[in-house]
């Protein structure tokens, strides 16, 4: 019993961050409609970058943290403005196709750039793991859990009290009706893109970190988790992306501990499939035939 | 206030409009007139810029419109409450209108234009926090004009406000109308309720296949020939 709930708290901080991977993902479906598949490998460019910073400066953490966010943002931008800004007027699954291919140029620009391939990344502490009863935490994973709440705070806030907020929730519902009310849809996609970046580089930089190293597989890695929390909580749903990304978490965690290492990605994929058929909208989502029904009867 | 010369839009290979070219002064309201597919929808979605004209002048008083982006011209003035009223249905009544007071005014002038429009209509002041998705059609509708009357435009392009209503609710909705051209606001008015938008317009233009067939006096047009042939009597048959 102890175990299992020891497991459930290692699932909740594991899940703290593909629930951060999941929001930034949802985000960019929420507004567009369409899937970033690069969404991981540029978050795995800007780790690199972080890398590079830390190897050839001898950079601190926060400075490592910046690097990573930066250099996230800035290929996010680039895939936003090819793979969907680029081709805006087509249809939705050719944004897909070219940021699947956006995806392979970027793990050849890494592996061209990096040959070595595994790189070491500076650890977020190298504090021992504190003891509260018969349970234990590790501190970096405390902070990752720290961190994940603060900026899901921070993005509710930015999301409900501004302005900017209101136009990202408008642009999401309706981006014909938002058309109309003069709302300037390119500049709030790419602005909700940008933040989209932003959390993703966060999360990436606070994943990579308690690895302690970095892979060009990072991409892969980081998109699946993503993709996958995003859709257990259902596509475009900013609650249920971090709740897909705590169930995830937490069934990955639990599946380590009785199972064994090797089936953590299976038992992520067998979750995934036996959502989609049984629960194919997710937690919070709609199913594409519901949201046509909710679009109808739009007074 | 409003100059539109040999407007020109095609969708793929359709003409929708050919050469259409109409006015619009200040403290007016035109109507504009035709059946369905006849290109009203097309003139205003040119105007408002979220259709792209082929060829064609709009300028707004003398300064052109045309290939501005709509949200450009949405900060000129001129603003089109759409067909289908398109209420975001997840936002509350009062995100819906702060986002259209948004576009155009800043934060402190936000707050009085939200009461502006509040007063005039009353009926929102008590939904406010409510989802649009809980509105009746014509509350939607009514959220849907202080929606447009909030930004203070210039322009305010009415496509088919009495779509879909009950006649309570239309007749509401025409009612406001002659309250906003008393107050002094310029409309440009597509209706597919003949008689009621001439009643309340100053002129009007009748458009069939993309080009203007007919303009003049709204009390003219009325009596005009080929609208009571075309347009009037069936009318007159569908409301008996």
């Amino acid at each position: 019993m102890i175990d299992f709930v020891q497991n459930c708290f290692d699932g909740v901080m594991l899940g703290s961050s593909y629930a951060l991977l999941a929001i930034g993902f949802t985000l960019i479906f929420g507004v567009m409609r369409r899937l970033n598949l690069s969404y991981g490998p540029s978050i795995m460019l800007g780790a690199f970058v972080g890398t590079l910073v830390f190897l050839e400066f001898r950079a601190g953490g926060l400075a490592v943290a910046a690097a990573t966010v930066v250099g996230a943002v800035l290929v996010g931008i680039y895939v936003e403005r090819l793979c969907f800004w680029a081709i805006r007027q087509g249809a939705a699954v050719a944004s897909m196709v070219s940021s699947f291919a956006i995806w392979m140029q970027l793990e050849e620009v890494v592996t061209i750039a990096f040959p070595d391939r595994t790189y070491p990344f500076p650890p977020l502490t190298r504090t021992e793991p504190m003891d509260f009863g018969p349970f234990f935490f590790k501190v970096e994973n405390l902070i990752m859990f720290a961190c994940a709440v603060a900026l899901t705070l921070g993005l509710h806030l930015l999301l409900y009290r501004t302005r900017f907020g209101l136009r990202i929730r408008a642009v999401a519902e309706n981006p014909d009706a938002a058309r109309y009310m003069g709302i300037n849809i390119a500049a709030v996609t790419f602005l909700a893109f940008a933040c989209a970046s932003a959390i993703g580089g966060i999360a990436g930089y606070l994943i990579v970190a308690q690895d302690g190293q970095i892979t060009p597989l990072f991409g892969l890695w980081a998109t699946f988790k993503g993709l996958i929390a995003m859709m257990l909580g259902g596509m475009g749903s900013i609650p249920g992306a971090i709740l897909g990304g705590l169930l995830l978490g937490v069934v990955e965690a639990q599946n380590i501990w009785y199972l064994g290492t090797e089936y953590r990605d299976l038992c992520a994929y067998a979750l995934l499939f036996v959502f989609l058929v049984f629960r194919p909208g997710g937690m919070f989502g709609h199913t594409l035939a519901e949201r046509e029904r909710l679009a109808l009867r739009r007074v | 206030m409003l100059e539109v010369r040999d407007l020109d839009v095609s969708y793929g290979r359709i003409r929708a409009l050919r050469g259409v070219s109409l006015d619009v002064a200040e403290g007016e309201i035109v109507a504009l007139i035709g059946a369905n597919g006849a290109g009203k929808s097309s003139t205003m979605n040119a105007i408002s810029g979220v259709v792209r004209a082929a060829a064609g002048e709009v300028r707004l008083d003398g300064r052109d419109l045309l290939g501005l982006p709509a949200h450009r011209i949405v900060g000129r003035g001129v603003v089109q409450v759409p067909e289908g009223r398109l209420i975001f249905a997840g936002l509350t009544v009062e995100e819906n209108l702060r986002l259209a007071a948004a576009a155009a005014h800043d934060r402190r002038v936000e707050a009085e234009e939200l009461e502006r429009v509040l007063d005039l209509f009353p009926m929102l002041r008590h939904r406010l926090k409510d989802r649009g998705s809980n509105l009746s059609g014509g509350q939607a509708q009514m959220l849907a004009l202080a929606r447009g009357l909030i930004a203070a435009p210039k322009l305010l392009l009415l496509d088919e406000p009495s779509l879909g209503l009950a006649p309570v609710a239309a007749r509401e909705v025409f009612g406001l109308i002659a309250k906003l051209r008393d107050s002094g606001v310029t409309i440009l008015l597509v209706e597919q309720n003949v008689r009621q938008a001439l009643a309340v317009a100053d002129r009007g233009y009748v458009l069939e296949g993309g080009r203007i067939v007919l303009d003049g006096d709204a009390k003219e047009l009325l009596g005009h020939d080929l609208l009571v042939k075309s347009y009037l009597g069936i009318r007159r048959e569908e409301v008996a």
